[in-house]
């Protein structure tokens, strides 16, 4: 069985404003399609960027990075961009065996991704 | 507020109530109670004791089964009769769709009408069975398109199985095998081996396209023909061949293909992590890419002498991806091997995965029973599995160099 995924959503206004998902539970094929409709949201609600926090996702099989790079096609079209938050040692794991660390922005603290933007 | 003649009329009306005689009718209204339901508003749910049915003076109600519609009733419509009539419980949910106004009928009421007016049973007994009717009508229409769906995807079965190779090429002096069981009827996994007589090599290619289902075999099939045909029929074909055209074939291959999915696909978000290795069968050389796949081994009686990790990102995401290249060799005795993750991830009745290391060792102690490698490595996972449901597919092929 996998964990419940939960996902709660805070706005960081700075400079640049910043849509932070912190993302907790299972990201796998019965639950990514959650977290793409929760972006969709998101995304039609204006948030440009996103900064995804997987510190409390502890699997995430391959439908997971589905989604996310789903996320970040649908912000580069709109001029955004997604970036990831401390991913927990498996999902780090999974970035770097299917490449996705080249690809996406991975921070390794709030502060630091944020000012990334 | 509705009159108790308002309420006989629309009791009348009900095919439920047809034969009922006016009196009785009247009787019926008074004993009724009026109920206000907002739209929203849950009434019962399936499994509730209940006994009352309810008549839709106004509105529109959803009958349900947890999230999942049976039907809507709307204005005129009798539900709740099973549990009103007999000694069952709600058979389903009601939650009104929009403001819904109800007329009660409690089960006391109901059967001292048909008591004292024999001829009101006949309607009622009409009704009952035209809904048992129409309920066995809808159950065997769900039947027949279950069968009609099942019917497809074993179709789409036997077609997916043609994008598996017949038949294996010979490759004197080692031994080729690959398998696949999909965890459903259709695969999002593949494997593939073929020929290539201008470059006098093997191509071995496995791959585990992101996903399971229907999406996933319609994308499986598109990576399995673009690296085929990449491999087989892309590049210049002119030049002289030598070692470098083995890593251009490749490249080309896995870099087309990623280019054509990541671009003409890019709103799916589709990818397959994909091994796609050339073997030389006189020397053993093995040049490949490893697109974001389970590290493949190559391995000996006494171990794993060594892994291939991957060289680049999974297939199909990323437009400019760089894929890279790994060279190593598979030496006289040696054996190739390559899976997806179903194999390792593959549970016991008992819910414990295989393992990595459950599978390495099986794969050792096979190579040092010099028997076929992945007949015993699929036979001792079948063991393990038992009767337990297989999740996903799973996909192994080896190539098995001999001592000479």
């Amino acid at each position: 069985m996998s964990n419940e995924l939960r996902i709660a959503v805070s706005e960081e206004k700075g400079s640049t404003p910043v849509t932070i998902m912190y993302v907790s539970g299972d990201l796998d094929s019965k639950t990514y399609l959650d977290l793409e409709a929760k972006a969709s949201d998101v995304i039609a609600g204006g948030a440009k960027n996103i900064l995804l926090d997987l510190h409390e996702v502890h699997f995430m099989g391959s439908a997971g990075l589905r989604a996310m790079h789903a996320m970040s096609v649908k912000l580069k079209d709109t001029g955004g961009q997604l970036k990831l938050l401390n991913p927990s040692d498996q999902v780090a794991r999974v970035l770097k065996t299917l490449g996705f660390d080249k690809f996406f922005d991975i921070h390794a603290t709030r502060d630091a991704a944020l000012k990334s933007f | 507020m509705l009159s108790l003649d308002e309420a006989g009329q629309l009791l009348r009306r009900s095919t439920f109530f047809r034969s009922t005689p006016a009196l009785a009718i009247q009787a019926l209204a008074q004993q009724s109670k009026l109920l206000h339901l907002p739209a929203g508003e849950l009434l019962f749910k399936k499994g509730d004791p209940g006994s009352a049915m309810y008549f839709i003076v106004d509105g529109c109600v959803r009958v349900h089964q947890a999230d999942m519609l049976v039907i809507h009733l709307a204005k005129g419509e009798v539900f709740g009769e099973v549990a009103a009539l007999s000694s069952e419980s709600r058979t389903a949910s009601v939650t009104a769709k929009s403001d819904t106004v109800l007329l009660k009928l409690e089960r006391e009421s109901i059967y001292a009408t048909l008591a004292s007016h024999p001829d009101a049973a006949r309607s009622m007994i009409e009704a009952l069975c035209h809904r048992e009717s129409e309920v066995i009508d809808e159950r065997l229409g769900r039947m027949i398109r279950t069968k009609v769906l099942e019917h497809e995807l074993e179709i789409g079965q036997k077609i997916q199985r043609n994008f598996l190779p017949s038949a294996i090429p010979a490759m004197p002096g080692w031994q080729l095998d690959g398998m696949l069981e999909p965890a459903r009827k259709v695969a999002g996994d593949f494997y593939d081996f073929f020929a290539i007589p201008r470059l006098q090599c093997i191509g071995i290619v496995i791959g585990d396209v992101c996903d399971k289902g229907v999406g996933a075999a319609l994308f499986m099939t598109l990576f399995r023909s673009l690296i085929r045909s990449g491999a087989l029929y892309g590049g210049n074909r002119e030049q002289p061949v030598g070692d470098d055209d083995l890593a251009g074939t490749l490249r080309h291959a896995i870099g087309s293909t990623n280019s054509y999915i990541a671009s003409t696909h890019r709103g799916s978000s589709m990818f397959a992590s994909v091994f796609f290795g050339l073997i030389v069968p006189q020397t053993g050389l093995l040049r490949y890419v490893n697109a974001g796949h389970e590290p493949p081994w190559i391995g000996h009686p006494t171990g794993v002498r060594t892994q291939l990790p991957p060289t680049g990102p999974v297939v199909g995401l990323f437009e400019d991806a760089d894929f890279g290249m790994g060279v190593t060799e598979v030496g006289p005795g040696e054996v190739f091997f390559a899976y997806t993750d179903g194999a390792t991830d593959a549970q016991n009745e008992a819910g414990e995965p295989f393992s990595d290391d459950s599978l390495q060792r099986t794969f050792c102690q096979a190579i040092a029973q010099r028997g076929p490698v992945l007949e015993t490595v699929r036979r001792a996972l079948e063991a393990f599995v038992g009767k337990a449901d297989q999740f996903d597919d799973i996909t192994m092929v080896c190539a098995q160099r001999g001592l000479h």
